[in-house]
């Protein structure tokens, strides 16, 4: 079986006045159709680089990027037209990521007039049939973006993201901004439409605990290269990386009983 | 007013000044013992911050206090009286906010803004002003004292900065210290060095501490009591363990239940348990409980009538329906 995605030795600097910035370093990894990958690592580390790579937004130095065993490293930006819609992403705010000028209907409407998928009067039912998918009520389509909670645009952010039937979706912080019930709400959706849908996710987040909750399998990243992966419960349960172990021991539990520092001893049950 | 009150806030209400429906907080009162912390929680938009900010005499431009008494060590804080309130803050209340770049001068080094803070309040000279920051610097756990104290505030990470905002924030000795979501924009890690620090300050210092946080794992690992608020009203205080393990309004039952949790995951389930629905905005006139149109338990008087603050065993709460037995083991 290959994988939907399926990465080998990606690199990827930056030239900066500080000099040199190798923010990815020799990563590999794999997602498989169907399932969570969660990427987790402290700020700064490499992740959202690495996410721009994946969405041809930022040029890796070397490796490979392979999307269903085609090659995207080096394609032209004509090449690699065809293959845009297979990978989408949901960012971290909402807000800035959302033109304030446009209404949600254009706004989860603009993936398919750039790719010119179907009639004027099938995207507008499509549109409609998206913002019902994920919880929004069709008689706000004509409203502006600056009228929603932030969860609710976050809801316009994954419709938006829908639009174009993607096999993965790229989620770079998606809940961190959002409240403890909110982003209940959000991942129990992410889940539904998985679930629904068929989607692969890579989900790049903060919080742990999440991760255990969410994700199928994890990857952890130290300093631009992946360290430790495997099944999410699994790594919980039984870290390897001296990282890791940090990371997890430095989570507070919300058990009252569980002391400060002793996050390990609460994944392992 | 018992002795051991540092801080009493007593049905403090807000409202937009020139919206007088828009009323932010619709009666909060909490009392902050010496030496101890209180967390508040509560969905985005409650007042957390607001309430915080009229303790310090800090509302925004726009907001009013339209009632309530906010009383200080024994007295009434002044207020209105900018000049009274800066020495306060500077003296007994000192803050921490999200963002520590807000409270840093990006123009000097953070050795001079520190300084600063002491000299405005104590009579010493500046030479031993600066020994003292780099004594604070060390306390707070900043790497390499005697040079870090000429830096910059922009050479220094997210967590260092945040370091020196509670070293500004500890340097007169406050008998408070206000922290407005200090860790939120940190790693995991920092955030533990922060909140290990900040409980190492109390237990020297005796600084009392309001911890305004999301986070319900590090509401559990520092706090002595919380105050769960929602849409501008307290709806539940006890003390910690009291709280996680025997919630009583269907809110704070719902958001513990909502919170990722290590195990919680069940084959075949949703992977978070949801509160339905949204909350109510600050104009929405609800005759009755605000979180009525989203409670499991809510009946026709809750749509009807305020739920006021009642005592069920150690726990506050204001909610017409909830009982004792009723709390999960
Ligand atoms: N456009 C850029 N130019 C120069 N340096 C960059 C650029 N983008 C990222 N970097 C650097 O690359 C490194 C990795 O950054 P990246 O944004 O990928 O981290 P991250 O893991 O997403 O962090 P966070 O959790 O804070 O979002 C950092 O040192 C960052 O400063
Ligand atoms: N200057 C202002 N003018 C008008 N409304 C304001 C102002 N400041 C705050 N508000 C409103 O008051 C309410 C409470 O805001 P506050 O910042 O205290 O919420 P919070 O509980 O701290 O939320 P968060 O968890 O998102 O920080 C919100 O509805 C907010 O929109
Ligand atoms: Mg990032
Ligand atoms: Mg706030």
């Amino acid at each position: 079986m290959t994988a939907l995605l399926s990465i080998r030795e990606l690199h990827c600097s930056f030239d900066t006045t500080r000099g040199k910035v190798h923010a990815v370093r020799g990563v590999s990894l794999e997602v498989n159709a169907g399932e969570t990958l969660a990427l987790v690592g402290e700020s700064g580390c490499g992740k959202t680089t690495l996410a721009r790579c994946i969405l041809g937004l930022q040029r890796p130095d070397s490796g490979h990027i392979l999307l269903d065993g085609q090659e995207m490293v080096g394609l032209s930006r004509r090449a690699m037209r065809p293959f845009r819609p297979d990978v989408q992403c949901v960012f971290q705010d909402p807000f800035s990521s959302l033109n304030p000028r446009k209404r949600i209907s254009a706004l989860i409407r603009e993936p398919l007039d750039v790719h010119g998928v179907g009639t004027p009067e099938e995207r507008k039912r499509r549109v409609l049939d998206l913002m019902e998918r994920v919880g929004l009520r069709p008689d706000w389509a004509e409203r502006f973006p600056h009228e929603f909670s932030g969860g609710q645009r976050q809801r316009i952010g994954i419709a938006r993201a829908l639009a174009l039937n993607p096999r993965l979706i790229i989620c770079d912080e998606p809940v961190s901004a959002l409240d403890v019930s909110v982003q209940a709400q959000i991942v129990n959706l992410l889940y539904t439409l998985q679930r629904d849908l068929g989607l692969s996710y890579l989900f790049i987040t903060h919080d742990l605990t999440l991760v255990e909750n969410f994700a199928d399998r994890v990857a952890m990243m130290y300093q631009g290269q992946i360290v430790e992966s495997g099944p999410a419960q699994e790594v919980w349960r039984n870290p390897q990386h001296e990282f890791t172990r940090t990371l997890i021991d430095a989570i507070p539990i919300p058990d009252p009983d569980v002391p400060m520092g002793s996050g390990r001893k609460a994944f392992a049950g | 007013m018992a002795k051991d009150t540092l801080l009493s806030v007593e049905d403090l209400h807000l409202s937009v000044s020139h919206m007088p429906e828009a009323r932010i907080l619709r009666g909060v009162s909490f009392d902050v013992t010496r030496g101890k912390t209180l967390a508040i929680v509560g969905e985005s938009g409650c007042g957390k911050s607001v309430t915080s900010l009229a303790v310090m005499g800090l509302l925004p431009e726009g907001l009013t206090k339209t009632a309530g008494h906010i009383r200080f060590d024994g007295t009434d804080l002044p207020v209105t009286d900018n000049e009274a309130m800066r020495k306060i803050r500077g003296d007994r209340i000192g803050m921490v906010f999200q963002e520590p770049m807000a409270a840093l001068n990006p123009v000097y080094t953070i050795g001079n803004q520190v300084a600063e803070v002491i000299l405005e309040h104590e009579n010493i000279s500046r030479a031993e002003a600066r020994e003292r920051v780099i004594a604070l610097m060390r306390e707070v756990g900043l790497p390499d004292p005697d040079h870090i104290v000429d830096e910059y505030p922009h050479r220094l990470s997210g967590g260092q900065r945040q370091r020196v905002v509670i070293a500004m924030a500890l340097a007169c000795n406050p008998d408070l210290l206000i922290a407005d979501e200090p860790t939120t924009a940190l790693d995991v890690t920092v955030q533990a060095q922060i909140m290990r620090l900040l409980k190492g300050a109390q237990a020297e210092l005796g600084v009392a501490i309001v911890l305004i946080t999301h986070n319900l794992g590090l509401v559990a690992q520092v706090a002595d009591r919380v105050a769960v608020m929602y849409a501008g009203r307290k709806v539940e205080e006890a003390e910690t363990r009291r709280l996680f393990s025997a919630p009583l309004h269907p809110y704070t039952r719902g958001l513990l239940a909502a919170t990722p949790r290590p195990g919680r995951r069940q084959e075949g389930e949703l992977p978070l348990s949801e509160i339905p629905g949204m909350v109510p905005s600050i104009t929405e006139d609800l005759r009755g409980c605000r979180f009525a149109p989203r409670c499991p338990l809510a009946s026709d008087i809750c749509h009807r009538v305020i739920p006021e603050p009642r005592m069920i065993g150690a726990t506050s709460v204001a909610c017409h329906n909830t009982t004792e037995t009723e709390a999960p083991a």
